[in-house]
């Protein structure tokens, strides 16, 4: 039996699932702690704690307080080095640029200040081609006093420069939101006497171990939404648009194509991730948003709804959607439908013909059909709408994207993974062919991840390319570059 | 709208497609040449780091050349030749360009690359297309070939837009460092074939046809235009040859489609020429084609890799200045970690080559 929960700012969900049904569920509001979290899973039985043999949460609480612009801030060091230039006040709160930089092979330009005055408590240190030099980042990061710090090159070594250095950024920041809510979940499940692996949902649907995205909290930043998508997608059988409403955004997921999400990074709040996260359109209205603001708000594009829905203009006093006591409610139910409905309606002129709306969750559940009537469309509503999100969890997989540097001159496997980088010394005096190297890499991203808590089952190489390295014009070796993504089925049972 | 497409500039206002093979940096001459893959890599690095390839640049692979294309430039005694050492797996055509396993199907695949971009820009799908491939292809002649050539790529995608389409006249600016002897061998009697090339002088001497006194024969005297500049020329003389000769020549010639092959061996840090143009000179030269393009062909531009060898420094920072040029992006725009050295004009050499095509257009 498999335990899902949603926890959302306030709010979570908790649902019991077997065998494809959902056996039992429990919601509650108003929840901030580990006791609170303790209460929703102690509605459940005894015995039914007693059967789940894995736990998969989405936390969805981490977007929320993105949106709300409630994170703490971050300072970023740049070493933005040469090529385009950078808009550094893009990047993070607070940056600083030094001179200087990396070559696309790695190699420094210009030795790093030895001092660098920085006085925050997160930051992050990103450098163009700091994946090609990690020691250039962490010679800098020695010199910054900051509790936090998080570097580009571990990110990622595909994404690009500013997409790494903003996503970086958006871990560091994410990090001790998501520490607090890692160590409720773990004392809650325990306190319940559930002893099983804990899994967090991933943007893209997929899952990872809590314990191995630590740096990386960002991958998990679309994680409700795709549970629900995943889920109402599995329910009904049916591709189809997926509307679900958050607490301060309401998203479109695009139809699945054959069962397949259009993917995408994330960019809902002030954060941005290159992390892969299934693809949305968000409106900014959730059932959290003053019934006021929405009935004034009497606006045409969804930007300017957004510069008037700030969390600034919260009002404890104000109705919401979710508080139940709305005085004029086919008013709201109106500007709703029409928020949506202009969302839905560019969405379908820019993507695909969407002709089934599927709700997601209970409130889009009250208006889907009137919505879908205004296109001409099919709304569904799948039965246990408010557990939707827990029916994606059976066909869940762990997925673990590996990017890996073998460098036959100097003998040295890198390893990239889930923010971590380790590096192996290996006798590689051999030369290597292509299916040696992804023989070799097969088995060593199953090995090494086995080592890291990652039982992996199968491995693909999604990309592979390799450079000679020529010294006075003598090649000393090649630089092997592998990208390979590792899957497997989460572990069930005792831990 | 994904986030990629979200953090390129807000002055990428262009599309461009990139014609673009993996199979083009798995051919190697060997691993010390230097026509190597690492010519590409490092730029495709380059691309990556900046979040210009996927939604800014879309990637486009392209086919090999059938053999009916490769046959309209090439001979048959020489395709027998290539093909033949190429199947045994060794051999070379001159000194400096050593046949391989490999060569026969990565010089059709190139050529291949440089038909796809030229009809790309024919078809104006995206405002520019641009064939970033190896092996180079200006110095192959119709019936041999050397400086790392085997196939003349330029000159097979001309032949073919021309068959394909209603294109019938083609101008081709060469800013290679070293002369195209190739292509201008090709279309030397053509008098629907425009060839501009911008070389450093007696950089190589080859065929040693590359002055300002070649400019054609039969019905296509005055269809070939040589501006040899000295060592050193940089960034104001490239652009003077290009202003005050290739432009008013080629606007003369009122050609269908514009072809750029570029060569970015006349980087300043590149050690197969002595020229010292920057990357944003090459930016500027790039600016300049695609203006002519817009004014004179309806927009039609396609480019052509050529050479090319500090694959480190010189040719990625010169190829970002070139993307960053078709996009849209303003000028001088692109930073380099080295200073460029001094730089000449090369005004006696421009006066020279504009004297030499006095016979034929009015400068």
């Amino acid at each position: 039996m498999i335990l899902y929960l949603e926890i959302e700012f306030g709010r979570v969900v908790g649902a019991l699932i077997e065998n494809d049904e959902v056996t039992d569920y429990a919601t509650l509001s108003d929840i901030n702690t580990a006791d609170d979290l303790a209460e929703v899973l102690s509605q459940f039985s005894a015995n039914d704690r007693s059967d789940v043999d894995q736990v998969q949460a989405a936390i969805g609480k981490l977007a929320t307080q993105d949106q709300r612009g409630e994170l703490p801030s971050c300072t970023a060091i740049l070493a933005p080095g040469y090529g385009l230039p950078v808009e550094t006040e893009t990047i993070a709160n607070h940056t600083k640029s030094i001179d200087g930089g990396l070559t696309p092979q790695g190699q420094v330009t210009q030795p790093p200040p030895t001092e660098i005055n920085t006085d925050t408590e997160n930051a992050v240190v990103s450098a163009k081609f700091g994946h090609k030099n990690p020691d250039y980042e962490m010679d800098i990061g020695a010199e910054i006093a900051a509790s936090s710090i998080r570097f580009g090159h571990k990110v990622s070594g595909e994404m690009g420069f500013r997409e790494r250095t903003k996503t970086a950024v958006a871990n560091v920041r994410l990090s001790q939101l998501y520490h607090s809510i890692k160590d409720q979940l773990k004392q809650a499940v325990s306190s319940a006497d559930i002893e099983a692996p804990l899994y967090a949902i991933r943007s893209d649907g997929t899952l990872a171990n809590l314990d191995t995205i630590d740096e990386t909290p960002a991958m998990l930043l679309s994680g409700v939404v795709a549970a629900r998508a995943f889920g109402a997608n599995s329910r009904v059988e049916r591709d189809g648009a997926v509307l679900t409403m958050t607490p301060d955004t309401t998203y479109i997921v695009p139809p699945f194509i054959q069962g397949i999400p259009l993917e995408q990074g994330y960019f809902a709040g002030d954060l941005r991730s290159g992390y892969t996260s299934i693809q949305t359109v968000s409106v900014p209205i959730g059932y959290d948003t003053p019934v006021s603001q929405l009935i004034s708000a009497n606006i045409d594009s969804s930007k300017d709804l957004q510069s008037v829905l700030r969390p600034g203009d919260f009002n404890d006093e104000d109705s919401t959607l979710a508080s139940g006591q709305i005085d004029n409610k086919e008013k709201v139910r109106t500007e709703l439908i029409a928020e949506l409905r202009s969302s839905v309606k560019e969405l379908s002129q820019s993507a695909s013909t969407v002709d089934t709306l599927i709700a997601g969750d209970p409130y889009i559940a009250s208006v889907i059909n009137e919505l879908a009537d205004s296109f001409g469309a099919h709304g569904i509503v799948p039965d246990t709408v408010t557990t939707v999100g827990a029916f994606s969890c059976s066909n869940s997989e762990i997925q673990i994207t590996v990017r890996l540097q073998i460098d036959t001159a100097r003998n040295i496997i890198s390893v990239n993974t889930n923010g971590e980088i380790y590096s192996e010394q290996m006798d590689l005096s051999k030369k290597l062919n292509r299916l040696d190297v992804e023989d070799f890499v097969k088995e060593y991203v199953t090995n090494s991840l086995q080592k890291h808590q990652q039982p992996i089952a199968s491995v693909d190489i999604i990309e592979s390319r390799v450079v000679t390295l020529v010294e006075d014009d003598t090649q000393i070796g090649e630089l092997h570059t592998i990208i390979a993504e590792g899957t497997a089925k989460p572990e069930t049972g005792m831990k | 709208m994904t986030y990629l497409e979200r953090e390129s500039f807000s002055e990428y206002d262009q599309s461009l497609a990139l014609v673009y093979d993996k199979k083009y940096t798995q051919y190697m001459q060997g691993t010390t040449h230097p026509e190597r893959p690492e010519r590409l890599v490092y730029s495709l690095d380059m691309m990556r780091e900046e979040s210009l390839i996927g939604d800014v640049i879309q990637k486009v692979t392209p086919e090999s050349a059938s053999l009916d294309s490769i046959q309209q430039v090439h001979t048959n005694r020489y395709l027998q030749r290539l093909y033949r050492q190429s199947r045994k797996g060794s051999g070379s055509i001159s000194a400096d360009t050593k046949i391989t396993d490999q060569t026969w199907t990565a010089a059709r695949l190139a050529a291949g690359g440089a038909i796809r971009a030229a009809e790309l820009a024919w078809e104006q799908q995206y405002d520019s297309a641009y064939a970033f491939t190896r092996p180079p292809g200006h110095h192959a002649l119709p019936d041999r070939a050397h400086g790392f050539c085997f196939l003349n790529n330029t000159a097979i995608a001309t032949k073919a837009i021309r068959q394909e389409t209603d294109c019938s006249r083609v101008a081709i600016w060469d800013i290679d460092a070293h002369h195209c002897d190739g292509t201008q061998r090709v279309f030397y009697e053509d008098s629907d074939v425009l060839v501009t090339s911008i070389h450093e002088e007696d950089a190589t001497k080859f065929l040693n046809i590359g002055g300002t006194e070649y400019t054609g024969e039969g019905e296509g005297r005055g269809r070939t235009v040589n501006i040899p500049l000295p060592p050193q020329a940089g960034d104001d003389a490239y652009q003077a040859a290009v202003e005050q000769i290739a432009q008013p020549i080629s606007e003369s010639f009122s050609p269908d489609i514009l072809l750029l092959e570029i060569g970015f061996d006349a980087h300043f840090g590149d050690a197969l020429s002595q020229m010292h143009l920057t990357a944003n000179g090459y930016g500027d030269l790039v600016r300049k084609a695609q203006n002519f393009a817009n004014t004179h062909c309806d927009g039609r531009l396609g480019l052509i890799l050529s050479g090319g060898y500090d694959f480190t420094a010189g040719l990625p920072y010169s190829n970002l200045a070139t993307l960053n040029a078709l996009l849209g992006g303003p000028e001088d725009f692109v930073t380099e970690p080295n200073q460029p050295p001094t730089q000449v004009t090369g005004e006696n050499h421009i006066t020279r080559a504009r004297e030499a095509q006095a016979h034929h257009w009015s400068l």
